[in-house]
């Protein structure tokens, strides 16, 4: 009787088709080796480092504050033409060497990629630094809109510079739900689209480098990534 | 068609369009943009030449190195409302500040604007003065509801801006404050205010040349 309505087996069996192909090409390309395997390692770290400097130098062209990425030195930093202005060690939860990895790959992508926009960041929980009868005293006093001295602090966030590429930011206060849909959606979002690929890194720091990082964090954000130094193909120990 | 068969075509619609959902609705709300992305065929690349690679890499280390500061400079970071002195490597001071609240104000009267934001930016401390008085400029009276008084001598105000202050800018201040409990907030009309005793340290550390780097 199945036979008879061939054509909702038809309809399963492209769709399973596609998700395998799908999530075969994602995986084969996780493994795909690293490019120019024949160049020595000396050669391909001055090459980056030349590559890295040039991204560097035309950032600090810029008056915008740009964010760095460095995987090599495990450190999140903001700088201003070219300047260190904030830094933060990368203390990394539940996040594996290769997640690490995959973060820098996907960043990098086929076109290697140093620098890229930072695409939306997204707030999961939060803690009003200032309490608002606090804050209605002070813009009493000092006549300034409230909102406009209102800071979440941030427990939870993510910039994500794709929609497979995440960074998540985590603190140790304890704060309320911002949209609680859109959050329980995102969760949803992560893990439907963690199979077929996704490099996503989870960060623990401080409230007042969270928030710095957070409200610096615009879409835009000029951001600049050092690779991992393993990332590079080096050549094979004889 | 037999009826069963709906219980394995409503779910699987059902799944796929709880899918479809899920990903418009978490799509991200700007797209990025192409223009701001440095990619590889953006940059030279060494010369094949290993001499000529190594100099051109030093060459541009040297570059580098050039637009970084060889003392310490002054960070103030007004998203959380601290200040630094730091070098690349290591911090010097912190000290918690206030700084712009990006609030206006406009005189009703004649339309005259202000905004009252720390300017962003790359600055360098152009002066140190001790016992300093405000000159109480027409937004203080506005803001105050009083009449802007036509003697100088009565914008005068000894109190305000604490003991020490630092210029930077077009007439922007590093000054302390008589409303220190605010310290940590941003109520400023624009200066950088810090705490008596973080304002006393800063000064004996910071010569007139000192970089500001506003962020």
């Amino acid at each position: 009787m199945f036979y008879q309505n061939k054509w909702i087996f038809l309809f399963l069996g492209i769709f399973l088709c596609g998700m395998s192909f799908f999530v075969c090409k994602k995986t084969s390309s996780k493994n795909a080796s690293s490019p120019h395997p024949t160049a020595t390692g000396d050669r391909l770290r001055s090459e980056l480092e030349y590559r890295l400097i040039q991204a560097e130098l035309l950032l600090a062209k810029s008056d915008q504050p740009y964010l760095v990425v460095n995987l090599n030195r495990n450190e999140l930093v903001i700088k201003l033409k070219g300047v260190v202005v904030w830094n933060q060690p990368i203390l990394l939860v539940q996040t594996s060497a290769q997640d690490v990895e995959d973060f820098a790959r996907y960043f990098e992508g086929e076109e290697k990629n140093l620098v890229r926009p930072l695409l939306d960041k997204f707030l999961f929980t939060a803690l009003n630094k200032t309490p608002d009868s606090v804050l209605t005293i002070i813009s009493d006093a000092v006549r300034a809109k409230p909102e406009l001295m209102q800071r979440d602090v941030p427990e939870r966030f993510q910039l994500r510079w794709s929609t497979d590429l995440i960074l998540e930011v985590r603190t140790e206060i304890i704060g309320k739900p911002k949209e609680k849909l859109k959050s329980t959606m995102l969760e949803i979002r992560h893990a439907i689209q963690r199979p077929f690929g996704e490099a996503h890194i989870i960060v623990k720091m401080s409230p007042e480098a969270a928030l710095t990082l957070y409200r610096l964090a615009q879409p835009g954000l000029s951001t600049l990534i050092y690779p991992p130094m393993q990332n590079q193909a080096l050549p094979a120990k004889k | 068609m037999r009826w069963w068969y709906w219980l394995i075509i409503i779910p699987l619609v059902l799944l796929i369009g709880f899918v479809i959902f899920v990903f418009v609705y978490t799509r991200p709300k700007s797209s990025p943009n192409r223009a701001l992305v440095i990619s590889d065929s953006l940059l030279t690349r060494l010369p094949q030449d290993g001499k000529l690679a190594s100099k051109e890499l030093e060459k541009a280390r040297a570059l580098l190195a050039k637009i970084k500061p060889t003392k310490p400079y002054i960070v103030i970071d007004t998203h959380a409302n601290s200040l630094y002195l730091r070098t690349e490597d290591s911090i010097l001071f912190k000290g918690t500040c206030s700084t712009g609240s990006g609030g206006e104000l406009i005189d009703s009267l004649t339309g005259r604007k202000w905004s009252f934001a720390t300017p962003r930016g790359v600055f360098k401390v152009t002066s140190k003065v001790t016992d300093p008085w405000w000159r109480k400029p027409d937004w203080a009276f506005l803001e105050d509801n009083e009449p802007i008084p036509s003697d100088p001598n009565e914008r005068l105000d000894p109190e305000m801006l604490g003991a020490f202050a630092m210029g930077f800018g077009d007439n922007y201040y590093i000054h302390g404050t008589i409303y220190e409990r605010l310290l940590g907030v941003s109520v400023t009309h624009g200066c950088v205010r810090l705490g008596s005793e973080d304002l006393k340290k800063l000064y004996d550390m910071v010569p007139i040349g000192t970089p500001v780097y506003i962020f």
